[in-house]
């Protein structure tokens, strides 16, 4: 096993007593090699958690990050220990192990009981961090996610954002957030568009292409793509500039 | 001779130091540097501003960089060890913040400074693996590093309350400092901290130890704490108790440390009034030593 991993599921360590437990109990443990296990078994057990408060320091930016989530899945702060399980859980150390982005895997983890409002904060985390790659063409803009969800998802991720105000943490730990009320998920889906820094919905087939451009394609084969879908060239192109002069696509 | 130990001799002579933050000074309690200097000039000959790049230099900083003082970067946000870390976008933020400040090296702890990319949500730090790969990657790190900015960076011992790997820190950072060719900037309270938690005496593993390669040396106060399960362990609190093994450790270093250029007292959180007496003692440590001698004052 490398440091490099070692170095992980010390991380892991720090965050997660059941996983120190496991290493300490003298059996195999999944995915750390005997000899890793041998050199993390000669330090002093209770390093690990000469820190009580890392779980809470390490949640507080997850929770600013994904707050309708986590307001939904700790029921409007009267249980917060269903964030703090996190650290426990099988996507936290699966992230941490292949190098992830923890606010995704924190919205995964919320999915379960936030519903599809993780979706909205997971598609507007990957949103901040997103780098297009290289290469010329046709490509979905720095900033820019979209994605189908559940008809209404977005109403109802925007109504438990204005109860959570500018301070949503906050809001959580003291008093709690009313969850009474709230818009629910209808049928069907509708499109999710996350741009400049906001949240809309958008038509279907205008997420489904934004969402086909996450690596450059060249500008001919997206226009013929439009063109089977029914649009005619100047249709098409138009369409494209469009969303190039929006700020939705980058043409290179 | 060469490679570093050849280099080393173009590196200027700071003397004796303290270090900043982003936001530090402006914090209730803070260390009022420009009274620092102006009751002592001698104690705060340069400053050692670390910063993640996102931040970038706050009021305090940018103007210790206007008056055209000596300064060091030291980085926040850097894993040494992962070559994707050094990316294009983080380069060329540490060399406008290198070259706003004119500093004379790069310095920071090898060490992990975040887990998975770089992110906000991702920011701590903990001790290399003792192991040998770790260093061998670390050095890798540190000589793209020079490459990329043109400035000599210097690995730092960094605190923890764990020290996972089977090798001594010293030994560890011999190796590293050979893989990078460079030399480091030791953190005396740090190697405190590492002793204590291995049960070994202040001085362990310096007598092997390539001192030459000592070019920065640190010193801050500690608090001895207890944790859950009785736990004992050193908090690094940056205070002005000053450990007796780490007052040790600097003796040792001070002697056997040629190249040593420049002395950090880390009193960022304290009254001038309450450092004093230990720039004091720093000062009488020196006294003999070409740091001084030559120092900026």
């Amino acid at each position: 096993m490398s440091a490099a991993a070692l170095q992980r599921v010390v991380v892991r360590m720090l965050h997660d007593p059941a996983l120190v437990a496991a290493v300490f109990g003298g059996g195999p443990v999944p995915g750390v090699s005997a000899e890793a296990l041998a050199v993390l078994r000669a330090t002093d057990r209770r390093a690990y958690g000469a820190d009580p408060l890392r779980r809470s320091r390490a949640l507080g930016p997850l929770v600013e990050e994904a707050p309708a989530s986590a307001a939904l899945a700790a029921r409007g702060g009267a249980d917060l220990g269903a964030l703090d399980a996190f650290f426990s859980s099988p996507q936290y150390h699966a992230c941490v192990m292949a190098r992830g982005v923890l606010v995704e895997a924190f919205c995964a983890f919320l999915a379960p009981r936030a519903g599809a409002v993780a979706a909205v904060e997971a598609a507007a985390a990957r949103a901040r961090r997103r780098r297009p790659g290289p290469g010329p063409g046709l490509v979905r803009a720095a900033g820019v996610e979209a994605a189908e969800v559940p008809a209404g998802t977005v109403a109802r991720f925007a109504a438990l954002r204005e109860r959570l105000g500018a301070a949503p943490v906050e809001a959580l730990v003291g008093g709690g957030v009313s969850l009474v009320g709230l818009p629910l998920p209808g049928r069907g889906v509708e499109g999710l568009l996350v741009a400049g820094g906001g949240v809309s919905t958008a038509a279907p087939a205008l997420v489904r292409l934004l969402a086909g451009l996450d690596a450059p394609r060249p500008a001919a084969a997206v226009a013929a793509g439009l063109a089977a879908a029914g649009l005619d060239a100047g249709e098409a192109a138009a369409l494209l500039d469009g969303l190039v002069a929006d700020g939705l696509l980058e043409q290179r | 001779m060469s490679g570093f130990l050849s280099r080393v001799g173009a590196l200027p002579v700071l003397g004796v130091g303290v270090s900043t933050e982003y936001g530090a000074a402006a914090a209730p309690g803070a260390l009022d540097i420009a009274g620092l200097r102006a009751v002592a000039p001698h104690n705060a000959a340069f400053l050692e501003v670390g910063v993640e790049v996102a931040k970038g230099l706050d009021a305090d900083a940018r103007a210790w960089a206007a008056s055209g003082r000596p300064a060091t970067y030291h980085f926040l946000d850097l894993n040494l060890d992962e070559p994707e870390d050094q990316d294009a976008a983080w380069l060329d933020g540490v060399r406008a913040l290198a070259g706003a400040l004119g500093a004379a090296w790069i310095c920071g702890d090898a060490g992990l400074w975040h887990m998975g990319p770089r992110d906000r949500a991702h920011m701590m730090l903990l001790p290399p693996i003792l192991e040998p790969d770790a260093a061998a990657a670390m050095g890798a790190g540190v000589q793209a590093l020079r490459a990329a900015t043109g400035l000599e960076v210097l690995p730092e011992n960094p605190p923890g309350a764990v020290f996972v790997g089977r090798m001594h820190l010293l030994d560890w950072f011999a190796r590293l400092c050979e893989a990078g060719d460079t030399g480091m900037l030791l953190d005396a309270a740090h190697l405190a901290i590492f002793q204590r938690s291995r049960g070994h005496a202040a001085r362990t593993g310096l007598d092997g130890f390539p001192l030459e390669r000592v070019v920065e040396l640190h010193i801050a106060g500690g608090v001895e704490r207890v944790g859950p399960g009785g736990f004992g362990y050193v908090e690094d609190t940056h205070a002005v108790d000053v450990l007796p093994e780490t007052w040790e450790i600097v003796e040792a270093v001070v002697a056997g440390a040629p190249n040593l250029r420049a002395v950090v007292f880390e009193c960022e959180r304290n009254r001038v009034e309450e450092t004093l007496p230990v720039f004091a003692r720093i000062h009488a440590l020196l006294r003999g030593h070409p740091l001084l001698g030559r120092g900026a004052a």
